[in-house]
């Protein structure tokens, strides 16, 4: 799966755990972007990305993402 | 010395002159000698807790190289551990001795135990809080990476002792200040104005306003028995203001300062009482607590238990509050405070959803004036249990307000139009910087405005009143 | 750099010059004499006498008192304002056991009153004239500066006190706390005597002989449970004094045993309103006697 298809498949997740349907993801959105991602959204995001891909994050990964595209860097990583 | 005081001002002065003499060239020079000043601003205070404060620095300083040192995972966490319990039991042993000890013996009693477990004089080392705090993010940083450690102790020791923060905080974090004292600073006139401006800011609004509510709200919570509902609910009010006033006074300060010296610090208060929620609330009230809680308890505590789901994420939310109560006072009243606030928190994630679809329904208008007003008077019953003696003082103090004596004239009305100035000012200038940018007002007016403060400030300059958050 | 010292150096400058406007101002005020037109009787002394005698029902008089206030503060008070109102023919002042404790000494150091005290005192003394207290210095230049330099005051007259009308409170007051201020410290010690205290009265005294003024020195009524709880040394003392100032001839007026209704009393050491008319209409009479 490419970057692209990432975030595709992630959108959705996004919209449905931020309540927001006009959520529009791209590799450089972060936190500061959207004003449903506060620190308790963050984890409930991580959940369900975890849920949805069958993965599963170390904290130290969970601190380290800056942005989507961190995110889906280390889901390829997992996902092999 | 506290920041309203002459021997601040000649401190200060002292220390803004020898530092740009020394010269943005000799960083080095220019970081031994701030060091050296916030040694000296804080033996002043008490001479007997510098060696605590030199020594907690010192130790975390090599905590935090070996973390950095070692590339086996296990001996980062065993020195992370270290490093942790240590801070911990130093501010846990001058905080909460008592508290514990009082509260283990009444709990075997009650079991049928006669413990003696004694209950000692101790002092609090001032600032403990808030620097072991400090301490404790940086270790933790390190160890997650978030920070490289550095390498230089005096660096170090002056990101720890920083003079402006030492007392009372912004809790300030490593990856902020440190660069700024690892890089040199060049004086900027705009930097320094801004700086000037916000110490009159700050000491306008801690001297003029603070200071003399603080004896209004002494007088009422002691003798409620004898005023009306409606001057006790005044009461709750001036408290408000008064704490208000204090803490964000002394930041203004502590950020004027710093800019002087050419470091920028972080804000810790944004106009906190217009918030339509309390999740809000602790976001623009001592925002630099909220965020350290946020980050160290909170989000472990939820990313660890994350499978749990949301019972997690409510016991995370109360377990968060809970020891943020108790971090302001080693007392039953502080962590129920705490509890009230988790608790509301807790209410309006659950509710977050049914509060958006009402939002929709209702005029805009309507809707956020009246998440402000219920905002801010649940923040007012909140803070009687924060400002009372005691919870037996709290609920008698509750009783009281709720009484039909409510439509009762209010007595003490006599600081309310200062209090009106405060928040009419903060409005009008709500769009700047800071409320004395005074934008667009020919610098005459300007001048008027800024000599007529600084004489107010000297008018209502008294005895050193203690800064309301030193006692943490 | 540079621009920043211009600036806030002529900002400093400035409130300076502000400062000197103001301070040149009042220095020109503050040792203007007050002219109390139509007095001929002066009241002076603590609150006791600040709220017991209604100087509306004693034709020519005028009642100065001030709470918290000691022999020492009324002896130059009275030398700043007798000099210039020679149609002064008559003084009266309060005369009791709280007068003489050692308390009166310490409201000159870290007391509440201190700052109060203090902007009393600036106009009619100087620093020199402490000497014989311990006197918060520090304290008293804040006041000073206050004062002097921070606003103009066309009038310097805060050692000017008034008669306060209080209502009723006996019902709200607390014996046990008054009686603490007045006798003991801060470990429950009785205070003991002040000597200054009573050197200034004898001051006082010394000065209407000379001045040719007729003094009357006046115990005002305590609510009885009050007078069972002063300390011994204090009545014992207040009563030689009392024998030896009348064999000097001093006129004194002790109404402290005379037991008054509780209506009277504002708290269990000061009248209220009602009780001053009555112990004014009381006084009246004896002055006219």
């Amino acid at each position: 799966m490419n970057t692209q298809e990432l975030i595709e498949k992630l959108t959705p997740i996004f919209k449905d755990v931020l309540d927001n349907e006009d959520i529009v993801l791209t590799e450089t959105t972060t936190a500061a972007d959207i004003e449903e991602w506060d620190s308790l959204s963050h984890i409930q995001l991580i959940v369900a990305v975890e849920k949805a891909f069958k993965v599963k994050f170390t904290s130290i990964e969970i601190a380290a993402f800056k942005n989507v595209g961190d995110l889906c860097k280390t889901i390829t990583q997992k996902i092999g | 010395m506290v920041f309203n005081s002459v021997a601040f001002i000649i401190f200060f002065l002292l220390t803004f002159i020898v530092y740009w003499l020394i010269g943005s060239k000799n960083k080095k020079l220019q970081n031994i000698f701030l060091l050296f000043a916030s040694y000296v601003f804080y033996a002043w205070w008490d001479w007997r807790f510098l060696s605590l404060l030199i020594f907690h620095s010192t130790f975390s300083y090599w905590i935090s190289t070996r973390i950095s040192n070692t590339d086996n995972e296990k001996s980062k966490k065993s020195f992370l551990t270290f490093g942790i319990v240590l801070s911990i039991l130093i501010l846990g042993f001058f905080k909460y001795y008592n508290f514990f000890a009082e509260n283990l013996n009444q709990l075997l009693f009650g079991i049928g135990f006669k413990s003696s477990l004694v209950t000692l004089n101790l002092i609090l080392p001032l600032g403990i809080s808030f620097f072991t705090f400090k301490i404790l993010s940086y270790m933790l940083d390190v160890y997650r990476g978030t920070i490289k450690a550095t390498t230089d102790l005096s660096e170090y020791l002056l990101f720890v002792s920083f003079f402006p923060q030492l007392v009372a905080g912004p809790i300030e974090r490593a990856t902020t200040l440190l660069p700024q004292i690892e890089k040199e600073r060049t004086f900027n006139y705009n930097q320094a104005i801004t700086g000037s401006k916000l110490i009159i800011w700050g000491l306008f609004k801690k001297v003029v306003i603070a200071d003399t509510c603080a004896g209004y709200v002494a007088d009422i919570f002691n003798n409620y028995h004898l005023y009306t509902a409606s001057t006790l609910l005044l009461g709750t009010i001036y408290f408000a203001y008064q704490v208000y006033a204090d803490f964000s006074g002394y930041s203004d300060i502590a950020i004027g300062v710093g800019k002087l010296l050419g470091f920028e610090l972080m804000q810790n208060f944004d106009k906190p009482f217009i918030s339509k929620n309390i999740t809000e609330f602790w976001r623009r009230w001592h925002n630099s607590l909220s965020t350290w809680f946020n980050d160290y308890i909170f989000t472990p505590f939820f990313t660890r238990f994350r499978d749990y789901g949301n019972k997690a994420m409510y016991m995370g939310i109360i377990l968060t509050f809970v020891l943020s109560g108790l971090w302001h006072g080693a007392s039953w009243h502080y962590v129920f405070f705490g509890v009230l606030h988790g608790s509301a928190i807790v209410v309006e994630t659950a509710l977050k959803k049914k509060r958006k679809s009402v939002s929709k329904k209702i005029k805009p208008w309507l809707y956020n004036n009246l998440s402000m007003a219920l905002t801010f008077s649940f923040v007012l019953i909140t803070w009687i249990y924060f400002r009372a003696n005691d919870m037996v003082h709290a609920t008698n103090y509750l009783n009281r307000l709720f009484s039909a004596s409510i439509i009762q004239m209010p007595g003490k009305l006599q600081y309310l139009p200062w209090i009106a100035l405060l928040i009419l000012w903060e409005y009008w200038q709500r769009k700047s910087e800071h409320p004395l940018v005074l934008k667009g007002i020919p610098t005459i007016i300007r001048w008027v405005i800024y000599i007529t403060m600084v004489f107010t400030i000297l008018y209502y300059f008294g005895q050193e009143q203690a800064f309301y958050y030193f006692q943490f | 750099m540079k621009e920043y010292i211009k600036k806030v150096t002529l900002f400093s400058f400035c409130i300076i010059i502000l400062m000197l406007m103001n301070y040149f101002f009042n220095l020109s005020r503050v040792n203007k004499k007050p002219i109390l037109k139509g007095t001929t009787i002066l009241i002076a002394g603590d609150s006791r006498v600040m709220t017991a005698i209604n100087p509306d029902s004693i034709p020519n008089s005028r009642n100065i008192a001030q709470n918290s206030e000691s022999y020492f503060l009324t002896y130059h008070k009275l030398k700043f304002i007798l000099p210039a109102n020679p149609q002064i023919k008559r003084l009266v002042i309060g005369f009791s056991y709280p007068s003489f404790s050692a308390y009166m000494d310490r409201l000159y150091y870290k007391d509440i009153a201190t700052t109060d005290i203090f902007s009393r005192l600036y106009p009619i003394m100087l620093p020199k004239d402490f000497a014989p207290l311990k006197v918060d210095e520090t304290k008293y230049y804040q006041v000073y500066f206050k004062q002097m330099l921070l606003l103009p005051h066309l009038k310097h007259e805060q050692y000017l006190g008034e008669f306060t009308k209080l209502p009723y409170g006996l019902n709200k007051a607390n014996l046990e706390s008054v009686v603490k201020r007045h006798y003991f410290d801060e470990n429950n010690k009785n205070i003991g005597i002040s000597r200054t205290t009573s050197a200034y009265l004898d001051s006082i005294i010394n000065y209407c002989n000379k001045q040719n003024i007729n003094l009357t020195l006046v115990n005002i009524p305590f609510q009885k449970d009050y007078l069972r709880s002063v300390p011994n040394n204090y009545i014992v003392f207040y009563n030689s004094k009392k024998e030896e100032l009348i064999k000097r001839g001093v006129s004194i007026l002790d109404y402290s045993q005379m037991e008054l209704d509780n209506k009277y009393f504002k708290d269990y050491n000061h009248l209220d309103l009602e009780g001053a008319n009555y112990f004014t209409s009381l006084l009246k009479t004896e002055f006219e006697k």
